[in-house]
């Protein structure tokens, strides 16, 4: 369960006092997001970014930077920050074609983005620019909605679908490239059920509401950033120890006689 | 015997029946026709008759018909004076080195065959007049031999389908006139391997029995009773094996001539013991099946010895024991990744991992920690327990390679592990450690069994442990020439490219470099024990190979090299790099010797190249090379003895290479060592052949005549013994070329026939009248 306003603030307070539990080499060595700035959305969510990496870095052993960098597809920084993640709260400018160059690239190279469509029901303008853009940057590699199977339903925490502040769809949708899925797109909302004010107390409700809903949302975020990092890892491991046991690297005894 | 009766005076050489009558054979087919028809006729109309009478009647009708046939066709004896020319009788002499064994009455099967060829010398010259007599010696095929003198038994195998198959080519089949196959049966070819049951003609030797065209004789030399003989007759290994993987060998003994033994069954490898079992002979039973499993845990060629011991009163020693070549090769590159906590260095080392089809990847990443809040049910998180017995202690072993990237083992239970970590790399294991705030001192490894083998020493103090701020490694002098960071083989571009690489961020805290440690790439601000602080270090330990890397940002050589508008080859050339230099990659070892097969037969010349590498990976031209070969071998009573069969001094050609021929002495396991001074060291590569006959010739040393006997009969031939002679056998005619002078003689033209051929009818007519049937 997410904490509560006042679990917040009391572990906030702890934070204070014990300040940071590692100390990483610089700040290259922290997972960190990078909001993507294109087209209306990326400041809509206030406190999101780092409530969800609080939570990470309380949850996981990953050892995170909360504040997110805003970058844009041009920016020099923009391939220090592998996770990129895309919010959009209404309808956007088609990416210029450097921009779909650049971020092409970091895509292929090893980048993830997940982009979360933040408008209302009802509302599919930014679900046009997401399926726009989207196939300019992988023309033949369409988005496709993933089955409950993959790996970023299980990466830490084991979920069945997609929660959010909202309950638009019950699926992701992904472009399939590498043996990975460098686009996630959600339409839940899902980092508005992120963020908290000063005091503590959450931004946007959820719809149709519970902690539940927002405690899966938060686990929703944990997965996407442990995906980002361990990609297939925890698919591999459900073989590690088949693997392991498989190999014949020792010989039992021989029986004493052998005719 | 035409000629005898016809020829008295001698006037001709070749006499034969022939019908003088030129009817055509239509004509003489239905005459037939109607002589079988007046037959019946005569034994029907005479049903009611007892059968005396009948017998009789049918008799007469009989005889008066044949009669008139000889009257029709006319035969006679036709005696003809011709010219032949001599055809040929090939003596088939088994020359392996089974006939070496003992026979019945002799120490020597080929002893006995030569006695025996001795006493058919009359009946050979008397053939001559026909026949020329050809010898011929039979291994894994047949060659001629000018004089029984020449007849050996030194081949190492007996195909006699093979050998008749070449007779078959060298003569026409109307110029045969048989072929006689001396041997004791003990054939290792299609012949031995077909016949398994005594009435067993296999179709291989019908097939060159009729391109022969003429009888194939056996001569079987014995003995009939089978040796007293423990043999090894089949050993199934594959010549390659896979390191760290187990290996099956398998063992075929026969036993032969005993009753009751007892003997042990040894596999070595060199000196090394792998596994004894024991054979214990049973009622009935000759073959007795053995197996042997082991795991090889070095890469390169690895001599093997089986070797059974030897029955009381054994005379064949040699089929006791077999030596043979296993390659070890590495299938691929196992991997263990240990992750303290997932980071985009983590990331993009594991997609490097994965993407190499050569690695066999294990991961184990720290998800959550001791410090980490529990909010979610076990049941409703992906985690497992980090498995430290089955990865460090039972599994330990079966890895190349073991990276700790930011990983700390507090907190694992993992203190009781740690030496054996330092075995594991001191046995041959590689071993990395990647930087990070859980890494090096930080994750406590400071004074433990794993500092002993880091190439950096670390600081015991806890104080500024992790050095943040973007740099750019420079190369150190050690590493402008080696493989792990050559990015290119030309040294000035392998400079620029390390200069345009991205920038790292961050460093663990070092005190300098263990003894025997080089740096590769240095801090270019932070110093370590005097010298530059290393950033990317190597040392050897034990037999084992050691990287440490005190920064988690190599992946900016990959991503952000990406995103700089260049690409991640060289991120992925330098781990690619490490990983084999780590796991010894033949191809990286500087001196490098080979010879040119596994296993070379008696009298063979092996050829040993050797190729030297400089510190610059570069061939290195006009280097000192010596080359030394040992020959371990089997000296009286089984004993192992050692000698230096080979000792050759000298450089290097253009090519970086030094190529040796020499002529192996004798059989036996060969060691080779090549040993080259490259950067000042002596450095040193083996490699292993073995020098053997043939070891399926005396797998078996019983004699068969089982496969002689199917010969035989495949070749309408006779199936002798040394106790026969060759007298009455079978033999084609030679060709006749030119006829000088013919005679015919008719045998039908006599009065007496004619008499007949009134008689009889008559006779029957008379009787036929007087018992009521006309």
């Amino acid at each position: 369960m997410p904490l509560d306003r006042r679990q917040f603030i009391a572990a906030a307070g702890l934070g204070l006092l014990t300040a940071r539990r590692a100390f990483a080499i610089g700040e290259d060595a922290e997972v960190g997001i990078g909001l993507l700035q294109h087209g209306v959305g990326h400041d809509q969510r206030p406190g999101a970014v780092e409530q969800l990496m609080w939570e990470v870095s309380k949850r996981t052993s990953i050892d995170v930077r909360e504040a997110p960098a805003t970058v844009s597809p041009l920016d020099d920084d923009l391939f220090r920050h592998p996770l990129l993640v895309w919010i959009g709260t209404g309808p956007c400018e088609p990416l210029s074609d450097e921009a779909v160059t650049r971020l092409g690239r970091f895509l292929r190279a090893g980048g993830s983005l997940f982009i979360d469509d933040a408008t209302p029901p009802g509302d599919d303008r930014f679900d046009a620019c997401v399926r726009r853009d989207v196939g300019r940057l992988f023309p033949d590699r369409p988005l496709a909605e993933v089955g409950n199977d993959h790996t970023v339903y299980r990466t830490f925490f084991l979920l069945q679908r997609p929660f959010g502040r909202i309950q638009r769809t019950d699926h992701l949708e992904a472009v399939e490239f590498d043996d990975r899925s460098p686009v996630l797109y959600g339409r839940n909302d899902l980092f508005g059920a992120f963020g908290r004010d000063s005091l503590g107390n959450w931004r946007l409700p959820v719809v149709p509401g519970g902690a539940g809903q927002r405690e899966m949302a938060f686990r929703v975020g944990i997965n996407l950033v442990m995906y980002a990092t361990c990609l297939n890892y925890k698919r591999d491991q459900v073989h590690t120890t088949a693997i392991l046991r498989r190999r014949r690297w020792r010989v039992e005894p021989p029986p004493r006689e052998n005719r | 015997m035409l000629r005898d009766w016809f020829d008295a005076a001698d006037e001709f050489n070749a006499a034969r029946l022939v019908l003088l009558s030129s009817w055509s054979p239509w004509l003489i087919a239905l005459v037939g026709v109607a002589v079988a028809a007046v037959v019946y006729l005569a034994w029907h109309n005479t049903a009611g008759q007892i059968a005396s009478r009948r017998r009789l009647l049918v008799g007469l009708r009989l005889g008066t018909v044949g009669v008139l046939l000889l009257l029709f066709l006319q035969p006679g004896v036709r005696l003809e004076h011709v010219t032949r020319v001599r055809n040929h009788v090939v003596l088939l002499l088994d020359a392996s080195r089974s006939m070496t064994l003992p026979a019945d009455r002799y120490d020597a099967r080929v002893d006995a065959v030569r006695a025996w060829l001795t006493d058919q010398l009359p009946t050979l010259e008397r053939w001559r007049a026909m026949h020329q007599v050809d010898l011929f010696a039979v291994t894994d095929h047949a060659r001629p031999l000018s004089a029984m003198s020449e007849l050996g038994a030194q081949g190492d195998a007996t195909r006699l389908l093979s050998g008749l198959e070449d007779i078959a080519a060298r003569f026409q089949p109307e110029d045969l006139a048989a072929v006689i196959v001396v041997s004791d049966g003990a054939d290792n070819g299609a012949l031995g391997d077909a016949v398994v049951a005594e009435d067993d003609v296999p179709p291989a030797a019908q097939a060159v029995a009729k391109r022969l065209g003429a009888p194939i004789h056996t001569v079987f030399t014995g003995p009939e009773r089978p040796l007293r003989d423990v043999a090894i007759v089949d050993v199934a290994y594959d010549d390659f094996a896979f390191v760290r993987n187990a290996v099956s060998i398998e063992a075929e003994i026969s036993v032969s001539g005993y009753d009751e033994l007892r003997l042990p069954v040894t596999l070595r490898q060199g000196d090394a013991v792998l596994g004894t079992r024991t054979l214990e002979t049973a009622q009935g039973q000759s073959r007795y099946h053995f197996d042997f499993e082991f795991v090889p845990d070095e890469t390169g060629k690895a001599v093997f010895t089986l070797e059974v011991g030897q029955g009381p009163g054994e005379r064949v020693q040699v089929n006791n024991r077999r030596q043979f070549v296993v390659r070890i090769i590495r299938d691929k590159i196992r991997v263990l990744q240990v992750v303290g906590r997932p980071s985009w260095d983590e990331r993009f080392l594991r997609k490097l991992l994965k993407k190499n089809p050569n690695v066999d990847l294990i991961s184990f990443f720290i998800l959550r920690t001791g410090a980490s809040i529990d909010v979610a049910r076990r049941d409703e998180l992906s985690l497992i327990p980090f498995p430290t017995r089955e990865l460090f202690e039972e599994q330990l072993g079966s890895f190349d390679l073991i990276i700790f990237q930011n990983f700390t083992y507090r907190g694992y239970h993992m203190e009781q592990y740690l030496p054996l970590i330092r075995d594991y790399v001191r046995n041959g294991g590689g071993f990395v450690m990647l930087g990070g705030d859980l890494s090096f001192t930080s994750g406590g490894y400071a004074g433990t069994p794993i500092e002993d083998f880091l190439p950096v020493t670390l600081p015991a103090d806890k104080n500024d442990l992790l050095l943040t701020g973007r740099f750019s490694p420079v190369l150190a002098e050690a590493g402008r020439r080696h493989p792990i960071t050559a990015l290119s083989v030309v040294p000035e571009e392998n400079a620029e490219r390390w200069e345009a690489l991205p920038k790292l961020s961050g460093v663990n805290r070092v005190t300098g470099l263990r003894a025997g440690a080089q740096a590769l790439l240095e801090h270019p601000a932070q110093r370590a024990g005097g010298g530059a602080a290393p950033v990317v270090a190597v040392a050897p330990f034990g037999r084992g190979r050691v990287l440490s890397v005190t920064t988690d940002s190599t992946w900016h050589w990959d991503f952000l090299a990406a995103g700089a508008g260049g690409d991640n080859r060289h991120y992925y050339k330098f781990w690619g790099n490490a990983i084999r230099w780590l796991i010894r990659d033949p191809a990286l070892e500087p001196v490098q010797v080979e010879a040119d097969r596994d296993r070379y037969p008696l009298g063979a010349e092996a050829t040993l190249v050797t190729r030297v590498l400089g510190p610059d990976y570069q061939p290195a031209v006009d280097a000192p090379v010596t080359v030394r070969v040992d020959r371990v071998f089997f000296g009286e009573g089984g004993s192992r003895e050692r000698a230096i069969a080979f000792d050759e001094a000298g450089r290097t050609d253009e090519n970086g290479q030094l190529v040796v021929r020499l002529k192996p002495p004798a059989d036996g396991a060969y060691f080779v060592r090549a040993t080259a001074t490259v950067g000042g060291a002596d450095v040193a590569d083996d490699d292993a052949f073995v020098v053997a006959p043939d070891p399926i010739e005396l797998r078996r040393t019983d004699a068969r005549r089982d496969t002689l006997r199917a010969l035989a009969r495949a070749g309408g031939g006779e199936s002798l013994t040394l106790t026969d002679d060759l007298d009455d056998v079978a033999r084609n005619e030679p060709r006749v070329v030119k006829v000088n002078r013919r005679r015919d003689v008719p045998l039908w033209a006599s009065g007496w026939l004619l008499l007949v051929a009134v008689l009889l009818p008559s006779t029957e007519w008379f009787l036929r009248r007087r018992w009521g049937l006309l």
